[in-house]
C-alpha cells in the first residue's frame, strides 16, 4: 500500500470518528496554546522592563545618598549627597558628559480652581540632557535662573493639560505651597515608568526648590535626592563609575564604606532581567504544566482509541494489511492530530499573544522556541502513545486481535 | 492437480494447566480446487477454530498445513498477510464490518491492500454488492444495514478481491430461509 493510500485512510478514519478525533486535538491545542502565550507574556514582561529602563536617558548613571544596606533598613533617607557634590562631579570627573542633580517632592499646585498633586523635581539645565526629555514649547529654565532662584516652572504634559486643558499655559501663573511660579514651558509627553506617569510633574530650579518648596540642607550644604549622570559613551560608563566613587570617597573623607551608591543603567537592567527573568520562568513553569496535562489527555484517548481500535486491526490484518500498513497507518493518523493540533493551537497562542499586546503595555512576542518545543512535546506524545500500542496490536494474530474487546 | 487446502495432524490447544482447552486435535483434510467442502458439527466443536487455521488467521499448536503448495506454518507474519489478502476471502461468523465506513468503502478496503487502482477499486465493488443484490445500499454504514445485508456486505468484500479460496463461517446464519440458498450461489 502506498503513501498516499495510507495518508487517504488515516483521513477517513479521523473524519469517520470527529468526537474522538478533537478531543485527542483538544489536548495538544490546550498545551500548544498555553506556552505559546506564556512564554510570550513573559517575554513581553522582559522586554517592557528594559525598554523602560533604556527610556531614562543613554549610558545614564545615578548616584543614590546612603548605601545599600542603609536603604535596606528603611530608616529616614541620608542627607550625604549635595550639589557641591553634584558641581565636583560635573568640573573634576573626566568620563562624564553631564550632571543633573534632582530633589524631589510631592505638592499640591493649584491654578485658578484647578489643582492637582504632583511630583515636583527640582534640578538644573542639564537635566533634559541626561534624562533624555523634551521641551514641546516654551523653553526649559537657564543656569542663570538656577543661580537667581528664580520662581519659573516647567509643565509636564499631562500636568499642563490638567491646569490648562486646552489654553496655552505659558506667561501664566500657578502656585505651589502658595508661593506664585510662572509657567516658562511645557515638556513634551515620555510616557510612564514602570507604571509611574513621568508626565504628571513640574520642573523648577534646584535652589529654588531647596530654598522656598523643601528646604532641605545639610551640614554639608544642600542636600539632593539623587544625582543623574551621563557619561561620555558607553565605553566609559565604568570608567565614570570608578572616578566617581573615588572623587566622593575623597569629598566625604570616606575610610570605610561608602555613603553613598552608583547605579548604572546595566545594573538597573540586571536587577530587573532578574527578576523578569524570574517571572518568565514561572509562567513558563505554568504552561510546561498545562502542556504535561495536556500530554497526559492526549496519552490516554490515544490508549483508549488504540485499545478500541484493536478489532479493526485485527479485521485489517485477516484481509491483507501487514504490520508496516497499519504502523503507517497509526503514524500518519498521529502525525495529522499533532501537526493540525499544533497549528490550532499556535494559532490561538498567537492571537492571545497580540490579545496581550492590544490591552496592555507589554509588547509580548512569538517565541520560536516556544512553539517548537510545544508542538515538539505534544506531537512526541501523541506519536508515542499512538503508535506504540497500535504496533503492540499490530503484532497480535489477526484472530487475537479480532476476539479482543 | 495441486489440493488447495491439506491439513496434516493440526492440533489446538488453547491455554494451559487447568484451563486448558484442546479445541482440535489430529485434524487432517485435503480440499481439492473448485471442490466445495462443509465442516458441521456442535456449538463448540471447533469449527471456527478451524475455519482460523485454514484462512492463516489464527496459528495451530502443532501439525503442518499446504495451502496451494505452500507450507504456510513456516512463514513469516509479513508473507502470510500477502496470502490472506490475494488467496483467501474469509466471511467472520459476527462480519467484522468497519462501522466509520460504507458499504462500498468495507468491499474495497481489501483491494487497497492489494495495490489496485482507486477506480477499479470501485468498479469492482459495486460489481460485487450488485451480485449480493446490495447496490441500492452502497453508501450505507453497517449500523444502517439490517443484519443479513451486513453479512452481504461481508461476503462481497471476501469475493471481491478473486481469491482461490472463500472460507465462510456459517455463512447463513442471518439469512432468511429465501435468501439462505441464494447465500451460497454468491460465492460462485
Ligand atoms: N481463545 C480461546 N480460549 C480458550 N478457549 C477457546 C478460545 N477460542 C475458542 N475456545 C474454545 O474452543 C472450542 C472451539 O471453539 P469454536 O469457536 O471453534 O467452536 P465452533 O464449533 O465454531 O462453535 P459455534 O458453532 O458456536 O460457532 C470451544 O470449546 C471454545 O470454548
Ligand atoms: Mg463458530
Amino acid at each position: 500500500m502506498d503513501f498516499i493510500e495510507s495518508v487517504k485512510m488515516a483521513v477517513t478514519t479521523l473524519t469517520g470518528n470527529k468526537l474522538r478525533s478533537s478531543l485527542t486535538m483538544l489536548g495538544i491545542i490546550i498545551g500548544n496554546a498555553s506556552v505559546i502565550t506564556m512564554v510570550g507574556v513573559g517575554q513581553g514582561a522582559q522586554q517592557y522592563a528594559s525598554g523602560q529602563f533604556e527610556s531614562l536617558g543613554p549610558n545614564v548613571l545615578f548616584v543614590l545618598p546612603g548605601s545599600d544596606e542603609s536603604r535596606q533598613r528603611n530608616t529616614d533617607v541620608p542627607r550625604t549627597l549635595t550639589l557641591e557634590d553634584a558641581k565636583a562631579i560635573a568640573d573634576q570627573v573626566p568620563s562624564i558628559e553631564a550632571v543633573a542633580p534632582q530633589l524631589l517632592s510631592q505638592r499640591l499646585i493649584t491654578y485658578g480652581n484647578k489643582r492637582s498633586d504632583t511630583s515636583i523635581t527640582g534640578s538644573t539645565p542639564e537635566f533634559t540632557t541626561v534624562r533624555d526629555f523634551e521641551v514641546e514649547r516654551g523653553r526649559f529654565f537657564t543656569n542663570i535662573e538656577v543661580q537667581r532662584r528664580n520662581r519659573v516652572v516647567v509643565l509636564g504634559a499631562d500636568t499642563a493639560r490638567k491646569l490648562f486643558g486646552d489654553a496655552d499655559p505659558i506667561g501664566e501663573s500657578i502656585r505651589i505651597r502658595n508661593i506664585s511660579f510662572q509657567v516658562i514651558g511645557v515638556m513634551e509627553a515620555k510616557g510612564a515608568f514602570l507604571g509611574d506617569n513621568q508626565d504628571d510633574a513640574v520642573f523648577i530650579p534646584i535652589t529654588t526648590m531647596a530654598s522656598q518648596i523643601v528646604g532641605r540642607t545639610s551640614p554639608y550644604g544642600l542636600s539632593v535626592t539623587f544625582i543623574s549622570v551621563t557619561a561620555k559613551d558607553e565605553k566609559s560608563i565604568s570608567a565614570a563609575q570608578f572616578q566617581m566613587t573615588n572623587l566622593l570617597r575623597l569629598r566625604h573623607k570616606i575610610v570605610n564604606a561608602n555613603d553613598f551608591t552608583i547605579r548604572t543603567q546595566k545594573d538597573a537592567l540586571e536587577i530587573v532581567g532578574n527578576v523578569t527573568g524570574a517571572l518568565t520562568l514561572m509562567l513558563a513553569a505554568i504552561a510546561g504544566i498545562s502542556l504535561f496535562v495536556g500530554g497526559i489527555g492526549i496519552m490516554n484517548i490515544m490508549l483508549v482509541s488504540v485499545r478500541e481500535r484493536t478489532q479493526e486491526i485485527g479485521l485489517r490484518k485477516a484481509i491483507g494489511a501487514t504490520q508496516q500498513d497499519i504502523l503507517m497507518q497509526f503514524i500518519i493518523e498521529a502525525i495529522i492530530l499533532s501537526a493540525l493540533g499544533g497549528m490550532i493551537g499556535t494559532a490561538i497562542g498567537v492571537g492571545g499573544i497580540s490579545l496581550v499586546s492590544a490591552v496592555t503595555p507589554l509588547k509580548a512576542g512569538v517565541s520560536t522556541t516556544a512553539i517548537v518545543l510545544a508542538v515538539g512535546v505534544s506531537g512526541g506524545i501523541g506519536l508515542f502513545f499512538g503508535v506504540f500500542p497500535a504496533r503492540q496490536a499490530a503484532k497480535l494474530d489477526p484472530i487475537v486481535a479480532l476476539r479482543s474487546a | 492437480m495441486q489440493t488447495i487446502i491439506q491439513l496434516e495432524h493440526i492440533a489446538k490447544t488453547y491455554g494451559s494447566g487447568e484451563t486448558e482447552v484442546r479445541a482440535l486435535a489430529d485434524v487432517n483434510l485435503i480440499v481439492e480446487p473448485g471442490e466445495y467442502c462443509s465442516i458441521m458439527g456442535a456449538s463448540g466443536s471447533g469449527k471456527s477454530t478451524v475455519m482460523n487455521v485454514i484462512g492463516c488467521l489464527d496459528r495451530p499448536t502443532s501439525g503442518s498445513y499446504y495451502l496451494d503448495g505452500i507450507d504456510v506454518s513456516q512463514l513469516p507474519d509479513a508473507d502470510l498477510a500477502h496470502i490472506r489478502n490475494r488467496k483467501i476471502g474469509f466471511v467472520f461468523q459476527q462480519f467484522h464490518l468497519l462501522p466509520q465506513l460504507s458499504a462500498l468503502e468495507n468491499v474495497m478496503l481489501p483491494m487497497v491492500y492489494a495495490g489496485v487502482s482507486t477506480a477499479e477499486r470501485k468498479e469492482r465493488s459495486v460489481e460485487a454488492l450488485t451480485r449480493v443484490g446490495l447496490a441500492n445500499r452502497l453508501n450505507n454504514k453497517p449500523n444502517q444495514l439490517s443484519g443479513g445485508q451486513q453479512q452481504r456486505v461481508a461476503i462481497a468484500r471476501a469475493i471481491v478481491n478473486r481469491p482461490v479460496l472463500i472460507l465462510a463461517d456459517e455463512p447463513t446464519g442471518a439469512l432468511d430461509s429465501q435468501n439462505d440458498s441464494r447465500g451460497f450461489e454468491y460465492f460462485y
